[in-house]
């Protein structure tokens, strides 16, 4: 088998693909909007209905899909290299489900009415709870086993106090409130919203980046890497916090929106010749444009109630995820 | 360049893996580290690397206390090769290979003109020209071994320890390895091996350290550490030296 790497054009492709998926989410609506009014809106010459669809509605909505696919599928991927396997990904540390925890909270005890600022920092609140005590833990147990098993368990302990809360849940209201965001979306997402976000993904992008050229010399295992000068517990420190954090701001602005961060360094491998340093930045921007054709689906699909981002995406990328495990079995089988 | 265990000693959740083992490897020697099952020779590896901590006695690499030094600083004095082979991602021999050269990597790891020129060396050195752009999944066991062994001398650093390199390889492919070896040692290189054939390990290495129980039995050249009577006590085989050849005749 020939390996060969397409990272430079892969890229290059990706970014036009994004630019016209974005572009699209911007034209496509109940209510069309011409190139030409896009265009004069873009370099401020619109009129006001056309700036408010454009600036208010469809660009915040596609941008915060776009930011969000490409911290989940970012996270997705160091979390593979990391791990050594392809079917990491921030669930499995139980980072989500905890950023999810906390926004659940917020929202149960009405903490929401104090601030429309309180449901984001709660779920940065609750992804940093969960990275710093996986930091803690990262630093002292050599195992990386150990270290997913007690993602694991935070994950268990966050969905079983998430269930509680809806068993619990006083008013039907309540109750909707949080299927929605347990559903995860980006409609009615502003720029605030996302600039509010912003500070996280800066933080956690410049931490994966300090792992990145680390997570090449772990493909040997951890031993071999730590042989060949690479200090495997700062690598694993970094890649806990940079993730934590893209995965607490994502969460904060989607909801919990699972699959992608498996999918899109799955599809990315392969034209990269395989290199986990290689696969982030592809696999970010694929996952950025998975999630921004999710919401153009989930936008325009003929359904009585507007679908949810996250359900489109688990439609798409559950049966991927099945497959890409049953597929690794057969490999692994073989050797 | 040096590596040296001085009665070092190594307990883990009771159990004592090394005891006041001490010995040296010099520069320009291939030294074969041997032992039954349960030696203590990968521990003994690790303590020697620092990345064993030590319950009594020192290990010094190059003079230097080796759990005092970074992964970078360790790896740029001692090539390392340890026992796991598998890969995690189906990535090139040549990428594979590289990744000998790590520390030696800018901050972004990317690598320059002298880390290509030592990894073709390498490449050349381990027949693997050809392999280059081959997945390492889709090598043989033979193939892969070579691929780390490249890994290990891309890295040219003073000293090599490869832990069972030739485990799992037919004779042939494990003369290959041992000759290899032997010229890196011919050529000023300190180089350890852990092996479990004593006739290929006296056939190759110019001294040979036995341990036996996490004790060493003898560091001397292979007739005079691999005598009858020593295999005896510590493999419980028979063994007898005709001329310089090694010969193994059953249990005792």
């Amino acid at each position: 088998m020939k390996v060969q790497d397409h990272s430079r054009a892969l890229i290059l492709a990706l970014v036009l693909l994004s630019a016209l998926a974005i572009a699209a989410s911007c034209l496509i609506g109940v209510t069309p909007l011409p190139l030409g009014r896009l265009m004069a809106t873009l370099v401020g010459l619109g009129d006001p209905q056309a700036e408010l669809i454009v600036w208010d509605i469809r660009l915040p909505r596609a941008l915060a899909a776009f930011v969000v696919g490409m911290a989940l599928a970012g996270s997705g991927a160091a979390l593979q290299g990391l791990l050594r396997n392809p079917l990491a990904e921030p669930g499995v540390l139980g980072v989500s489900a905890m950023a999810s925890l906390f926004a659940t909270i917020t929202i149960y005890w009405g903490f929401v009415q104090l601030s429309p600022r309180m449901l984001p920092l709660a779920s940065i609140a609750g992804a940093l709870l969960a990275t710093g005590l996986l930091a803690l833990i990262a630093s002292r147990v050599q195992s990386v086993v150990t270290l997913v098993l007690v993602g694991v368990g935070i994950s268990s302990l966050a969905g079983a106090f998430m269930s509680l809360l809806l068993n619990l849940a006083p008013n039907p209201f309540t109750l909707s409130d949080m299927m929605n965001w347990m559903m995860g979306s980006v409609a009615n997402r502003s720029l605030e919203d996302l600039v509010l976000a912003s500070p996280f993904f800066v933080a956690g992008v410049i931490a994966i980046g300090l792992a990145a050229p680390g997570l090449r010399a772990l493909t040997l295992g951890e031993e071999a890497a730590s042989a060949v000068g690479l200090d495997v517990g700062r690598s694993r420190i970094w890649v806990v916090l940079g993730t934590g954090l893209l995965t607490g701001a994502a969460v904060s602005v989607a909801g919990a929106v699972g699959f992608v961060g498996i999918i899109a360094p799955h599809l990315v491998r392969p034209l990269v010749g395989y290199d986990p340093t290689r696969t982030l930045v592809p696999a970010a921007l694929l996952g950025g444009l998975v999630l921004v054709v999710a919401d153009l689906i989930a936008r325009l699909a003929p359904t009585g109630q507007e679908l949810k981002l996250g359900v489109v995406a688990a439609l798409i990328g559950a049966p991927i995820f099945i497959w890409i495990a049953v597929r690794r079995r057969m490999l692994e089988a073989d050797q | 360049m040096s590596l040296k265990l001085h009665e070092a000693s190594v307990r883990v959740h009771g159990a004592q893996l090394l005891r006041d083992a001490s010995f040296e490897v010099t520069p320009g020697k291939l030294v074969g580290l041997l032992g039954p099952n349960g030696a203590g020779k990968t521990t003994a590896v690790r303590a020697l690397l620092g990345l064993q901590p030590l319950s009594a006695g020192y290990a010094h690499l190059d003079g230097q206390p080796s759990h005092s030094l970074t992964p970078k600083q360790r790896a740029l004095r001692v090539s390392y090769l340890p026992q796991a082979r598998k890969l995690a991602w189906p990535i090139a021999v040549r990428e594979a290979i590289s990744l000998g050269r790590f520390a030696y990597g800018g901050p972004m790891g990317r690598l320059g003109p002298v880390d290509a020129a030592a990894v073709e060396d390498a490449l050349t050195r381990c027949s693997l020209n050809g392999f280059e752009d081959r997945s390492v999944t889709s090598l043989s066991g033979g193939e892969l071994a070579r691929v780390h062994l490249a890994r290990a001398l891309a890295s040219q650093g003073p000293a090599l320890i490869a832990d069972e390199p030739t485990a799992a390889l037919d004779p042939g492919h494990s003369f290959d390895v041992l000759a290899t070896l032997k010229s890196q040692a011919s050529a000023g290189q300190a180089v350890l091996v852990v092996l479990h054939d004593l006739a290929l390990a006296a056939r190759f290495c110019d001294e040979i350290i036995l341990l036996d129980q996490g004790k060493l039995v003898i560091q001397a050249p292979p007739r005079e550490a691999l005598t009858a009577s020593t295999l005896a006590n510590v493999y419980r085989v028979k063994a007898s030296w005709d001329q310089d050849q090694l010969m193994l005749s059953g249990r005792i």
